[in-house]
């Protein structure tokens, strides 16, 4: 009898009402919010990274610092021609952003739609956010 | 890592014109070593030609007499001197990033300064208040925005990573190569009605 792959717990692309959750670090993030969107180093092959499936605080668990949270819609994401993809229950990647250093108008165009969408859900400086 | 001084720390406000020849400026701090012998420059890791800020104060100066120094370039001098203080960052501004920053910002501003004294009490105006953050590579991230026009200039933060100038209205955008004259121009365009 052949065993049927076992379904993964999330789904392979997010394309609906779900909402994305996107932490500040900086201060500067803060009141330039584009700056919250821009892929750091790390999220440079991965894509940038969100929580969803998950309550909003959980986007800044380990994080020595958070000046709040913001959050968009899968939906008006997708609508950008970016890809929400999923790679644990409650984090997904949005791909197709490029890197600054790759494509620097492209880059910043991006960060700037994306803030457009988003709103803030919480506001003001968090310490020693719990793991 | 960047030391935490501003650039203008060591400069008297209101004070006689600084030489402006070729003899290097009476300026401390290794912020402000003259261009011609910092390897940042020398190695050519900005595209178009060094900017001496000290000369050009110096100039500014003698041209306009003792008078106060334009209260933006102040604070956008102390602002890029305060990025590498309070830990803000958990990567620091690198030194690379902070010397190409204040050498391309401030010049830009300076040269913009004149203009502001031509057209005293017409409708020439200063740029807005800049936002600065600094990158996960220790780069500088400036920002600035006016009637409904968007200008950012990146510094990377090193001679490997990109700079570049970027600006936004409406639905047009563009980036630049990152230079003094590229930025004093935008910085005109954002401010101009």
């Amino acid at each position: 009898m052949t065993e049927l792959p076992t379904p993964t717990p999330f789904p392979e692309e997010l394309v609906a009402d779900e909402v994305l959750y996107r932490a500040i670090r900086t201060s500067s993030e803060f009141q330039d919010k584009r700056f919250a969107f821009l892929l750091r180093q790390n999220e440079r092959d991965s894509g940038l990274s969100v929580s969803f499936n998950c309550a909003a605080e959980k986007c800044e668990e380990g994080l020595n610092k958070s000046y709040g949270i913001l959050s968009l819609i899968a939906y008006d994401v997708v609508g950008l021609d970016l890809k929400v993809v999923p790679d644990e229950p409650t984090h997904a990647n949005i791909k197709g952003i490029p890197y600054k250093d790759d494509d620097p108008d492209l880059a910043m165009w991006f960060a700037g739609k994306l803030r457009d969408l988003a709103r803030v859900v919480r506001e003001g400086l968090k310490k020693n956010v719990s793991r | 890592m960047a030391t935490c001084v501003s650039p203008l720390e060591d400069l008297p406000v209101g004070s006689p014109p600084l030489p402006v020849a070729d003899s290097p400026p009476p300026i401390s701090g290794q912020h402000y070593s003259h261009p011609r012998n910092s390897p940042s420059v020398e190695r050519g890791g900005m595209a178009g030609p060094a900017i001496d800020i000290a000369s050009q104060l110096g100039n500014f100066i003698a041209q306009y007499g003792r008078v106060m120094l334009p209260l933006p370039i102040q604070s956008v001098a102390d602002q890029i001197g305060s990025l590498a203080c309070g830990g803000e960052y958990e990567t620091p501004p690198t030194n690379y990033a902070q010397f190409i920053a204040e050498q391309i910002i401030l010049s830009a501003y300076l040269a913009l300064v004149p203009k502001h004294y031509e057209s005293r009490g017409s409708s020439w105006e200063s740029p807005p208040a800049p936002i600065m953050g600094v990158d996960d590579n220790g780069g500088i991230l400036v920002s600035w925005t006016a009637k409904g026009r968007y200008l950012a200039a990146n510094f990377g933060g090193s001679q490997a990573l990109r700079s570049f100038i970027y600006r936004e209205e409406g639905q047009h955008h563009k980036s630049f190569p990152l230079e003094e004259s590229t930025l004093r121009e935008q910085l005109e365009w954002l401010t101009q009605r």
